[in-house]
């Protein structure tokens, strides 16, 4: 293997230029470069507009980042408990339109995979060689029984970042010493599977400092979880009895919310928290449900190898929209597909075969501010799915020292600048 | 003639597969540097990779290490999933000075 740079690459031709494509391919762009289009502005959508550039310089590439302002999910549990300010979290997308990305803050509404468009909400209709679409998630609040967009207000879940999570705050600041603060965890899958229990880690935490006599309860729609002996072992030694995890087989299923009394009710019980954070079952963000691309499932299935649509192979779904399992519905993830699918419309557009491509991911959990638990795991992409390596998947080990785990928080702000950085350049 | 024609496209697919390999390493490294900040150049206390000669060493004895435990739990893990190509390519990637 020689030490091939980027300058090597691009010299070589690796990107072809738009004449080696069909003649029928060509014609979607003004500035001569085949365009793709990205919607979702998020770790997925980001990544894949700079790694598109980078490979493939000839390409126009637009990305549609919807609403002007964007702050990470990630580290937003931190603002929660007052650890971190929600401006820390925001990051803007001004280095990808220097690096001569166009940003396009209007939300897609609709895309036709027969004639290549993307329909914007004005009625802009753009044209695409291919489409990527990151949205991230939808959240379904009218899936659990009296509850509905108008009580989220109430019980809040802040699962997908922004200013809801200073609510969600205000909202802990609130709760009286000797109350009762519930989280509800729907059935899996949804974004971010450890974060649930990284917030009742924090939120015990916080109570420990400041409402000393106060409880908290877990009402979880599955009985397994990322990390779960590392959480459980963690909640009894820091918090004993005032922490308590009620899953699927012990009824923990929220089965309906009373707005009007703020109540959770579950198969067996009854709870009148003086917070509820209800974290609703989730799906795919609506872009990516259209044209028939998730089969009324709600989330698209992939070709692992390219991340393109099983429906509409020009498509291609990347992050927590996809259907990507073993791996998880996380940044990291998200990132990690988003190079993989960069490199295969880079690739493809060059009438190339896509690279040999690994997939990876590490999710880092924060206990307390400053300790951490990590999962991670390494995946080969095949044209039938993704699977594990063996012997790269698993936790941090269980009888980490204090100085273990607070080194692993370290390192997940490492991680987090770095991810950052890769994505956003900021 | 038909002696030219055949030299050629060997040419041609040799400069392909290097093309290939070099996106693959270009590809394996942004992992990495998913961590490790852009162009490997370390995300505080993520160590930097940029500039180091140690990479290849430090990999293979991950890749061999008989559990995954301590602090290099995550890298032990990583390595396992590498082979010795790939450590090859990344120690070469990284050890090089010319940074893209």
């Amino acid at each position: 293997m020689k030490g091939w740079r980027r300058r090597d690459l691009l010299a070589a031709g690796l990107a072809l230029p738009v004449l080696a494509l069909p003649a029928a391919a060509r014609s979607t762009s003004s500035t001569g470069g085949p365009r793709v289009v990205i919607v979702g502005g998020g770790f997925g959508g980001a990544t894949a507009a700079r790694y598109l550039a980078r490979w493939s310089p000839q390409l126009r590439i637009s990305l549609i980042v919807g609403r002007e302002r964007y702050w990470t999910c990630p580290f937003s549990n931190l603002v929660l408990i007052g650890e971190r300010p929600l401006a820390s979290l925001e990051v803007s997308h001004a280095r990808l339109e220097a690096e001569g990305i166009e940003v396009l803050r209007r939300t897609a509404v609709d895309f036709d995979p027969h004639h290549r468009h993307l329909e914007l909400e004005d009625g802009t209709q753009l044209a695409w060689e291919r489409l990527v679409l990151a949205p991230g998630i939808e959240v379904m609040p009218e899936a659990i029984e009296g509850h509905g967009a108008g009580s989220v207000e109430q019980f809040p879940h802040a699962w997908q970042g922004g200013p809801a999570t200073s609510h969600l705050a205000r909202r802990l600041q609130a709760v009286p010493d000797g109350g009762l603060v519930a989280i509800s965890v729907p059935e899996a899958p949804y974004r971010c599977p450890p974060g649930p229990y990284e917030r009742a880690s924090l939120f015990g935490w916080w109570l420990a400092q400041h409402r000393p006599r106060a409880r908290l309860v877990i009402l979880d729609a599955n009985d397994r979880f990322t990390k779960d002996d590392l959480f459980q072992a963690h909640w009894q030694a820091a918090h004993g009895d005032q922490l308590q995890w009620i899953g699927r087989a012990d009824g923990g299923s929220l089965r309906r919310v009373d707005p009007r009394r703020g109540s959770l009710h579950t198969d067996f019980d009854d709870w009148a928290p003086d917070l509820a954070c209800v974290i609703p079952p989730q799906r795919a963000a609506a872009i990516a449900r259209r044209a028939g691309l998730d089969e009324g499932r709600g989330w698209c299935a992939i070709d692992p190898l390219t991340f393109a649509s099983r429906i509409h192979p020009e498509v291609h779904v990347i992050g927590d929209a996809a259907i990507a399992n073993p791996m998880p519905k996380s940044a990291f993830a998200a990132a990690s597909q988003a190079r993989v699918c960069a490199a295969a419309i880079a690739t493809a557009l060059a009438g190339k075969a896509p690279p040999h491509a690994l997939l990876t991911n590490t999710c880092y959990s924060l206990l307390t501010p400053e300790t951490a638990i990590a999962v991670t795991g390494s995946y080969r992409a095949t044209a039938q799915g993704i699977e594990p390596l063996p012997g790269t998947t698993g936790n941090s080990p269980a009888d980490a020292s204090d100085a273990e785990r607070r080194a692993e928080a370290g390192h997940a702000r490492g991680w987090y600048a770095a991810a950052r950085a890769d994505a956003f350049g900021d | 003639m038909r002696a030219a024609v055949v030299l050629l496209l060997l040419v041609v697919a040799e400069a392909g597969a290097e093309q290939s390999d070099a996106l693959a390493t270009e590809l394996l490294a942004a992992g990495c540097n998913a961590c490790h900040g852009p162009d490997g150049q370390g995300s505080p206390p993520v160590p930097a990779l940029r500039g180091r000669d140690d990479l290849h060493v430090l990999l293979e004895g991950w890749r061999e290490a008989p559990e995954a435990k301590g602090r290099a739990h995550i890298m032990i893990r990583f390595a396992r999933a590498l082979d010795g190509a790939d450590t090859a390519a990344l120690a070469a990637h990284y050890a090089a000075d010319d940074a893209p």
